[in-house]
């Protein structure tokens, strides 16, 4: 963790207020942690705290996994998306509620697949960044999945991707990221909200207090969209002390349910 | 894949700078020599702003690929290869690769082979005998336990025993290349990139995505009670090399990782020390020191040099994701079950 000015409850307040501030200007305060070359400082390990991978749309609670009780049910949320509406074009539309249908069955996320952006963001568990001035590594808990984003413009992505291609640029205070290249297989949340290899997303990070990033994507894919639309969360420090991203290599939790049945039985 | 814009030709320089060098250096473990031959000057490893030894690139093991882990008998206690050993070695890699090259044209569509040919990194080998550097034989001191093991191993390879899933090394699974063999250089996929910040060295290994994050702050290991795949890093510095202490292994990689010569992972007693030099402007030296009293009679140590290259592009490695070989070997083997079994029903008696 890097070293940054510890705030009484006053400050709290200032930042908070000045966080509004954040949003509106995109020009961070100058007490926020700022890194060697005078950027806004990100590295340190974050999470998201919100229910936006279960549905980025407002939803109730609802039954999950019956078999795991109230463990398995859904937790309720508000909106993550602009106007809680996704403009699906009207055949994407049945894709994503066929999707729904199978959710318990074809979320790929099921099978330790790579969360793809902006999913891996918002998924429940955390992830770190290592910043430095020409390229910036995300090292996601879920799956090991990992981003480097190159802080310089990227040519067309020579191979479509789980996790895309990231360009990204400073825009005053506000860390833009570019991401493309992408190969259409993961879902955007556990409701069967998707995109296709046509997705291109633009994040915007921006510090609002020292430990509360302002996260916003810009999604867009016009084979399955008929507009850009946008979703909106602050994600949040881990401020345990010695907080470490320890491994979650879930391959060996899904290959009984994905190789299991191959497996010989006993006397034959 | 590499985008070495001076090709073959860095290669030869280096082998030929290896060879002026070699006499002298050719009993003492290659700790100062770098990949490419540049060592000794008065060169001395740039730093970060903060005034940390700066490893930060893309390095890779290309000019290593061929040299085995362990050391054929006949080398004795020989480090480096005479230059007749070095052209033969390099005759039979460059054969080598023009036989896979042509089996690969071979394959017709409805058979399986692994990729195109631009994945590969073949051809290429160095004057080492073996990467293993102490001890002095180049032998990896097994457990007669571990032995066994490996010996098992061995008849499991080629299809003899695919029971389960848990018949597969942890890489056929994707769950890793193993540590510190994901370091090991193989025919394709060599790289690593290091990232640094303040209190922090970052490294990403090109083959399975692996991220290590290891940080600098003094702080200690996880609770022993904590197991992780990739064991537990912590760094510190000393002088210009980076010295990463690695514990709190599985037990579960004990003995189920692809094999690197007849290493196939220690388990809950390893302890793995790393070093990472830079030796040149374009070279890092890295050493590994294992013990496990578990599974090793005692300490043993591989030197693999890495060349710095960050015109090199890391491509996404998304193993699970497209692992159709498990699928395809386990439901295979069920298949097979199948057959033998309805054949058994049908023979005459």
């Amino acid at each position: 963790m890097t070293s940054r000015p510890r705030g009484v409850p006053v400050a709290a307040l200032l930042g908070a207020v000045l966080g509004f501030t954040v949003m509106v200007s995109g020009q961070a305060p100058a007490s926020l942690p700022r890194t060697l070359d005078g950027k806004p400082n990100f590295n340190g390990i974050w999470q998201t705290l919100n229910t936006a991978d279960w549905d980025l749309q407002a939803h109730a609670a609802q039954q999950g996994r019956f078999d795991l009780g109230a463990l398995g049910a859904v937790p309720p949320g508000l909106s993550v998306v602009d106007g809680n509406t996704i403009p699906y074009l009207p055949a994407a539309l049945a894709t994503k509620k066929a999707n729904f249908e199978k959710r318990m069955t074809d979320d790929p996320a099921i099978k330790c697949y790579m969360p793809g952006v902006p999913r891996a963001t918002y998924m429940p568990f955390p992830f770190q960044i290592i910043q430095t001035p020409g390229a910036i590594l995300i090292s996601y808990q879920f799956a090991g999945a990992a981003r480097v984003i190159e802080m310089r413009p990227l040519k067309e992505a020579p191979v479509d991707t789980w996790m895309g291609q990231s360009s990204g640029r400073w825009e005053g205070d506000t860390l833009v990221v570019d991401a493309t290249g992408f190969n259409g297989s993961a879902w955007l949340d556990r409701s069967g909200n998707y995109a296709s290899d046509g997705l291109h997303v633009v994040e915007r990070y921006t510090l609002m207090t020292p430990d509360a990033i302002m996260y916003e994507a810009v999604i867009e894919d016009p084979t399955v969209f008929s507009k850009p639309w946008k979703i909106s969360m602050p994600i949040y420090r881990r401020l345990e002390k010695n907080a470490q991203l320890l491994e979650f290599r879930c391959v060996e939790f899904a290959e009984e349910l994905m190789y299991g049945k191959f497996t010989k039985k006993p006397g034959r | 894949m590499r985008l070495n814009p001076f090709g073959t030709s860095v290669l030869v320089i280096g082998a030929a700078v290896l060879f002026v060098a070699g006499p002298a250096a050719s009993q003492t473990p290659p700790s100062a020599a770098g990949a490419n031959g540049q060592a000794g000057s008065k060169w001395s490893a740039p730093r970060t702003a903060w005034g940390d030894p700066d490893l930060q690139g893309i390095y890779n093991s290309n000019d290593n690929v061929g040299v085995p882990i362990e050391r054929p008998a006949r080398f004795g206690n020989r480090m480096y290869l005479t230059d007749e050993e070095l052209a033969e070695r390099q005759k039979a890699a460059e054969k080598a690769a023009k036989d896979d090259k042509a089996d690969r044209r071979q394959l017709g569509p409805e058979q399986t082979g692994d990729g195109p040919e631009h994945w590969y990194e073949r051809g290429k080998t160095s004057k080492r005998t073996s990467l293993v550097v102490d001890p002095p034989d180049g032998q990896i001191p097994l457990m007669p336990e571990m032995q066994k093991r490996f010996k098992d191993w061995d008849s499991q390879r080629y299809g003899k025993n695919t029971d389960s899933y848990l018949d597969f090394d942890l890489w056929d699974r994707c769950i890793m290349k193993g540590m510190p063999t994901v370091m090991v250089p193989q025919g394709y996929n060599n790289a690593l990139r290091i990232f640094q910040t303040p209190g922090y060295v970052a490294i990403f290994y090109e083959v399975i995505h692996e991220v290590r994050i290891i940080p600098l702050d003094g702080r200690p290991h996880l609770d022993s009670s904590v197991s992780q795949w990739f064991g537990d890093s912590r760094a510190r510095w000393e002088g210009d090399t980076l010295v990463v202490d690695v514990t709190n292994f599985s037990e579960k990689t004990r003995g189920n990782q692809q094999p690197a010569g007849s290493f196939r992972g220690g388990g809950r007693m390893q302890h793995i020390v790393e070093r990472f030099t830079r030796v040149g402007p374009d070279d890092m030296q890295y050493r590994v020191t294992l013990e496990d009293p578990e599974s090793f009679s005692k300490p043993w140590t591989m030197d693999i040099p890495l060349a710095k290259n960050d015109a090199y592009q890391i491509f996404e490695y998304a193993c699970h994701e497209g692992n159709y070989s498990m699928f395809n070997m386990l439901s295979g083997a069920r298949a097979m079950d199948s057959q033998t079994e309805g054949a058994q029903k049908t023979s005459p008696r």
